[in-house]
């Protein structure tokens, strides 16, 4: 079933995106520079290295548990930093209709802070989306990281994971170092984006907050994803972009049990490219999925490309012992094998 | 009357059971194949309990009518991408530099015991151990020790983890069914072992068997197992990728793929079956030669993979021949594409003349979408017959004692 739905106010809604730690201050740092339209706030345990971030608040947590030293890769010293300061993080966060929870999960102050943001968020009524990276194999940290998640089901409305391993795999052996932690950064902006362009700009043909909040309360993983065609020609790529996303852990587009959709256009998309791009997306889609879909069918000045695509999906509730599973699982590095072969070499 | 066992196979579109003798000729006494959608079992695992132990029970219904249902022994088939393939080394003390003892049944069993205890991941455990050779004190690569004279007996084992989950599931859905299991026969083992001869597991065998969803691969050489694996993608993943290039449905997908795996057709047969596809008034506009195209690309993916998993193993060198089986190996220039990315000769496998005699020609059983079944009933055949130290096996003529070995499951 494919329904469109005609937006009648202009009312905003308060999105606001929280750093937690190094690699979470780092990506949220990028999304406050990019203009998005959220508000972001970064929280570290280390007043050093968050003097160095920039986002609309930042707050050093744990003051008298850490000194500002830090968490030392400990998520109970973590833990114990943000309830000292959760007062000031409530402050700041309270008001938000969407909280994005971004942090790295590995070390002490993502792992540790994380889980109770997460808490209190649920107890605040915030539906909230975390949006995590696992650390890299080598660094033997998994374990603190699927502790956290195992945590944070219980309080998250939808979590998406994001596996540096994985990431690791898909960029070539000749990227640097920087080149991957880009990538990392740039698909956790991309769920960002695809949240924000959902929800707050709105168009003729919308999908709106009640429709996002019906379908990340379904809970379990979250699928986002992100095309653009720069020309009509570029249509199926901007297709194949968003129903193969190797870079989210656990899941893919035909895992999804409901999905929204967002089309923007310079104004120059046709009709007959609209309902490929819809038709296409559903064939991925499991049948009976129900999809809600945005358009903007006027052009807007703020958009250059020919078709912007945004699609958020859910897998509907899991327990935390299958989201672990379905993370860990052996097949998450086979996962490319959903792809069709030309369109991955296309890809890399 | 000679004892029953039961073998159920678990497939990843259908649940194969067989019944039939523990005697020395392999004598099947009913079979019975039941499709399954996905939603029961998937990529070879337990999705539904309860749908599973239906299966089961519809599947002996015929044969409980006619027949007392007292299977003597249960095995099940199975494959899971999961599966993770190890070697372990046990050891066992014979007699003492100054005074070496016999080898005994007893030694080689205390070796194969302790290969076992090797740790293994939480959740996961051992679904299957096969012994792959013996080293007795500096004498290395030996076939069956006993009776030789030894300090220290060696064995290296071939050990099959899998998730617990994932084993449990199965047991638990034959018992819904009211039937007890008592051994699990990874698929690719059996075809290996059942579907290859002595001289091409002697040379070097790549065996894979590609299925709906799933692939399963293994390596033999020098009579030895060296490595076996399952990997997530099958027949299914072509109509995923023709559904994505033509905007087709699924069943139109795997029509446009049986019609295309054949060598040759006329354009009058190629514009009919385009027609017979077409939706009224829009006709199918598709190139053959693209479709062509993408299956061979999706099958060139598939063993590209596996040649490099035999890369990252070490054993590209160890193999001089590729068998193929399986659903998707009905393509009919399968063996020329792994031909060229292997550059070796390879050959597609269908059951042959030893099963035709045993299912009599059946053409509905004798078919490449059912050599695992086939393999797995006759590797539990064999387990039986061998424990029951008969002189020989007649259905594959095999050295006698070899499978004793390798049956400490």
């Amino acid at each position: 079933m494919i329904t469109a739905y005609k937006k009648n106010d202009m009312t905003s809604f308060k999105i606001k995106v929280v750093g937690v730690g190094g690699a979470g201050g780092n990506i949220v740092q990028k999304i406050y520079l990019s203009g998005l339209g959220c508000e972001t706030i970064i929280l570290n345990t280390d007043s050093q290295a968050i003097s160095r971030h920039r986002a609309h608040h930042l707050i050093t947590i744990g003051k008298t548990v850490t000194k500002g030293g830090g968490a030392g890769a400990d998520p109970d010293l973590g833990k114990k930093a943000a309830e000292e300061s959760i007062h000031e993080i409530l402050l700041k966060i309270q008001n938000a209709d969407l909280l994005i929870l971004v942090a790295g999960l590995g070390n002490g102050t993502g792992s540790g802070a994380s889980p109770v943001i997460a808490k209190y968020a649920r107890e605040k009524n915030i539906l909230t989306v975390g949006v995590f990276t696992l650390p890299f194999e080598a660094e033997g940290k998994k374990d603190v990281a699927f502790k956290a998640i195992a945590e944070m089901e219980k309080y998250l409305n939808t979590m998406v994971i994001i596996d540096n391993n994985v990431i690791s795999e898909l960029v070539s052996m000749e990227s640097s170092v920087k080149d991957a932690f880009d990538l990392v950064d740039r698909v956790v902006k991309n769920c960002v984006e695809s949240i924000i362009s959902i929800v707050q700009e709105t168009s003729d043909v919308n999908v709106d907050f009640n429709d996002l909040k019906s379908l990340v309360s379904r809970g379990g993983l979250g699928y986002f994803a992100k095309g653009i065609a720069e020309k009509p020609e570029d249509v199926d790529k901007a297709i194949e972009s968003v129903v193969f996303n190797p870079l989210l852990t656990g899941v893919t587009i035909s895992d999804v049990k409901g999905a929204l959709i967002n089309i923007k256009s310079n104004g120059e998309l046709t009709m007959n490219h609209f309902r490929e791009i819809l038709d296409k997306i559903r064939a991925h889609l499991p049948e009976k999925a129900p999809i809600k879909y945005g358009l903007q069918k006027e052009g807007d000045n703020r958009v250059d490309s020919y078709a912007e695509i945004y699609l958020i999906g859910t897998t509907g509730k899991r327990t935390t012992d299958e989201v672990i599973d379905k993370i860990t699982s052996k097949q998450t590095n086979w996962k490319n094998f959903e792809i069709p072969p030309g369109v991955r070499k296309h890809k890399k | 009357m000679a004892e029953t066992f039961m073998v159920v196979d678990f497939c990843s579109s259908k649940v194969v059971t067989f019944i039939a003798e523990v005697s020395n000729e392999l004598v099947v006494k009913h079979w019975n194949l039941e499709p399954v959608d996905s939603d029961t079992i998937r990529q070879g695992q337990v999705y539904n309990l309860e749908n599973v132990a239906n299966k089961v029970r519809k599947s002996i219904e015929e044969y409980t009518k006619k027949s007392k249902f007292e299977p003597a022994h249960v095995f099940i088939g199975f494959s899971d991408p999961e599966i993770e393939f190890i070697t372990s080394i046990g050891m066992a003390a014979c007699g003492t530099p100054e005074n070496p003892a016999e080898i005994t049944e007893k030694h080689i069993e205390q070796a194969i015991k302790n290969s076992h205890t090797i740790k293994i991941e939480e959740g996961r455990s051992i679904a299957q151990a096969i012994p792959v050779r013996f080293n007795v004190d500096s004498k290395t690569d030996i076939k069956n020790p006993k009776g030789m004279l030894g300090v220290r007996l060696e064995v290296q084992s071939a050990l099959i983890t899998a998730k617990k989950s994932s084993l449990l599931n199965y047991k638990k859905a034959l018992e819904k069914a009211g039937i007890i299991a008592e051994s699990l026969i990874y698929q690719i083992i059996a075809e290996l072992y059942e579907l290859t001869t002595k001289e091409e597991r002697e040379n070097g065998i790549l065996f894979i068997d590609i299925g709906r969803d799933l692939t399963n691969y293994g390596v033999m050489s020098e009579d030895q197992l060296l490595f076996a694996e399952t990997v997530p993608v099958g027949g299914i993943n072509i109509n995923k990728d023709l559904r994505h290039y033509f905007h087709i449905t699924l069943d139109k997908a795997e029509e446009l793929k049986k019609f295309y795996s054949r060598k040759d057709y006329t354009d009058e047969e190629e514009r009919e079956f385009l027609n017979s596809i077409s939706s009224p008034g829009k006709p199918l506009q598709i190139r053959g030669e693209l479709v062509v195209q993408y299956i061979t690309d999706r099958l060139t993916d598939t063993f590209e993979y596996i040649k490099e998993r035999l890369h990252q193993n070490d054993l590209k060198d160890k193999i001089t021949f590729v068998k193929i089986t399986g659903g998707t190996s009905e393509i009919e220039y399968i063996d020329k594409i792994a031909e060229k990315v292997f550059n070796i000769t390879s050959e597609v496998y269908k059951p042959d003349e030893k099963l035709e005699k045993v299912f009599s020609n059946n053409e509905l059983l004798l078919t490449n979408r059912l050599s695992s079944s086939l393999a797995v009933l006759l590797f539990a055949h064999r387990k039986l017959t061998s424990n029951k130290e008969l002189s020989e096996t007649k259905i594959m003529g095999n050295v006698k004692g070899l499978f004793k070995r390798l049956f400490r499951i």
